[in-house]
This record gives C-alpha cells, sequence and structure tokens, in this order.
C-alpha cells in the first residue's frame, strides 16, 4: 500500500530519506507534469496520532521548500503506483489550476473571540435598524418538554420544539453575520498581506470564529506584524495564531479525485 | 519555514487536525482510510468521507445492515 502525502507541481522530486512514516522515504510517483508524493506501508490502514499527523505535515512542509504542493487529507492510501496515477492523470488540469493558486503560499490559522465570553460581532435585528448583540450559548431549554410562554402559558411539546429549533436557527444566522463582519474587518485592516480568507463558524457551542488565510511565504513575518496591530487595535478580540501550515483549506472544487 | 506562529502546542494540534482530517484533497478511488486504527470506509465503494461523525453514521448503517441480514437469515 501507498500512503499518499500530496501532489506537487513536478513528475519528480528529491526522495525525502526516512521522512515518512514509519520512517519510510517518501518518493514520487509521477504522473504527467506533476507527482504524488508516497511512501510505503505495512499495513493498509493508518492511526491518526500525533507524531503520524504531525509527519503527514512535515512531509508537506519539506516539499513546500522547493514546489508548490497540494496537501492531500491525512489517512489517504492507494492500492498501487498505477492507481494513483491513473487517477492523477484523470484531474491534472484542476490539480495544475490548484498548484498555481498556492504556489508560494502557506496558510495561518486565527481563532477569534471577544473578550467577553461571547463571539459575536454586534449584529443587526433582522428587518429593523436597532443593532444589538446576542449572547453566545442559546438558553434553550430541555427539548419535549412543556415550557411557558412569555405571558405564562404553558405551551406543548411540539411549539417547545419548534421553538427551540428557530432559536437555534437566530443564533446561526447571528453568529454567520458576525463571522462575515469579522472577515470584513480582516481583509480591511490586512489588505494586502493576504491573498485569501476564509472565516467559519466552528460546529457545535464551540465560541468564536476559525479564520483559515492565505498568505505568501515570504510575507509572513510581516503578517505576523500585521496581525500583532490588529491585536492593539481591536483590544476586544482574542486572537490566537498558529501556523505556517500547508494550505489545507485553499483547494477548490477539484479537491475531489476520482478513478472515472 | 521561516517564522513559526505555533504558540500553545495543543492549539497547534488542534489546528493541525482540523485541517489534515477534514480538509485538503480528497482521493477516492480503491483506497482505505483509516482513523484512530480503526477503518473507516472503504473508498472503493466511491463514498466520499467527509469526517470522523460520517464515518460513524456509515459504520452504524453498515453494523445495522448486517444485523437485518443476519435476523433475515
Amino acid at each position: 500500500m501507498l500512503y499518499v502525502y500530496g501532489i506537487v507541481d513536478s513528475s519528480s522530486f528529491e526522495t525525502i530519506r526516512g521522512g515518512g512514516h514509519d520512517g519510510g522515504d517518501v518518493v514520487a510517483v509521477s504522473a504527467g507534469v506533476l507527482a504524488a508524493a508516497v511512501s510505503r506501508l505495512p499495513a493498509c490502514t493508518i492511526e491518526a496520532t500525533r507524531q503520524s499527523v504531525w509527519c503527514h505535515e512535515q512531509v508537506l512542509e519539506r516539499l513546500m521548500r522547493d514546489h508548490a504542493v497540494l496537501p492531500l487529507r491525512f489517512g489517504t492510501i492507494c492500492r498501487d503506483a498505477d492507481a494513483l496515477r491513473d487517477c492523477l492523470l484523470h484531474s491534472a488540469d484542476g490539480l495544475v489550476n490548484d498548484l498555481d493558486r498556492v504556489r508560494g503560499m502557506v496558510e495561518i490559522a486565527l481563532r477569534v473571540v471577544e473578550d467577553d465570553g461571547g463571539s459575536e460581532l454586534p449584529a443587526r435585528c433582522s428587518g429593523c435598524d436597532r443593532v444589538s448583540t446576542t449572547s453566545w450559548h442559546s438558553d434553550e431549554g430541555a427539548l419535549g418538554s412543556s415550557r411557558a410562554s412569555g405571558n405564562g402559558v404553558a405551551v406543548g411539546r411540539g411549539t417547545a420544539y419548534l421553538r427551540t429549533r428557530l432559536q437555534h436557527h437566530q443564533n446561526m444566522k447571528t453568529r454567520e453575520d458576525g463571522g462575515k463582519r469579522l472577515e470584513g474587518l480582516l481583509r480591511q485592516h490586512f489588505d494586502s498581506d493576504l491573498k485569501e480568507l476564509i472565516c467559519a463558524v466552528p460546529p457545535g457551542e464551540s465560541p468564536g470564529f476559525l479564520v483559515s488565510c492565505l498568505v505568501e511565504r515570504n510575507q509572513v513575518a510581516s503578517f505576523a506584524g500585521v496581525l500583532e496591530q490588529f491585536r492593539k487595535d481591536h483590544p476586544q478580540f482574542h486572537v490566537s495564531s498558529t501556523g505556517p501550515w500547508a494550505p489545507y483549506s485553499f483547494m477548490s472544487a477539484t479537491a475531489f479525485l476520482g478513478g472515472e | 519555514m521561516a517564522v513559526r506562529m505555533a504558540h500553545d502546542d495543543e492549539l497547534a494540534l488542534s489546528d493541525l487536525l482540523d485541517r489534515a482530517l477534514n480538509k485538503g484533497v480528497v482521493l477516492w478511488g480503491e483506497a482505505t482510510i483509516s482513523l484512530a486504527g480503526v477503518d473507516l470506509i472503504y473508498v472503493g465503494l466511491r463514498v466520499l468521507v467527509a469526517s470522523y461523525t460520517t464515518m460513524e453514521k456509515f459504520r452504524a448503517l453498515n453494523r445495522s445492515e448486517a444485523s437485518l441480514e443476519g435476523d433475515g437469515g
């Protein structure tokens, strides 16, 4: 079995001795003008441990020193080189476009949370001009039980459920609106220091927003400086950053490769 | 990389896991993807595994289908 780390913009690259999982060599499987970076796996599965995931990332970072790289999702295993090559050749045009897009780029991850423990920027009440803030955690109460309505009259389970769902939907909309405002604020602040930005609401009840920034590799230090200035200019936000990473978040619609 | 902005190790690991496990290019065909030592799904079925949650749904479905076949057999 072959473990696949990523796709590079060259038909070959220098073997990374011992850099792969279980100390395996990372080699190129050529497919036209592209190549997949692979290493042999004794088994057909791999565990997602701290070590193995970091190994995956470190292989990509090593390749990114000299090539544009499309990172594959962790755990991608192919039965043999021929199958892998066929898959890449089938999607070569889209892959080349994606490689052009991320050449020389890295991803910086940001987590942005308001200091008061909420996560929203001031949101406009839909249908009116009044500005209001919405608490992050909704007061949903127990589903399926009778709840008192605003005037003290008991409501049935169905009504309570629907109201809870409506509140959840409104909360999600508020979160999304806040995310759009944060995205606009970040774009305005960073301006030319980043190429692309994605602002997402984390799943579940996790507070804050998850931001992915596509930055030129030689501009990372400058980006860090601008980020520090953003923190000073907007003390209401707590911003944590990690990276640089391979550009996982900036794959296009050609992210799904199929053999046929 | 010339500059590493990673601060807290656990935070960096969390961000890496979010990306490596949920994002990036997905290769599908005749491949097996595993997570935490457990086969997620045989991608030869042409079903894309997007996340661990999705994987669990498919596993539960497979178990229930296998159970029904056993009962009916």
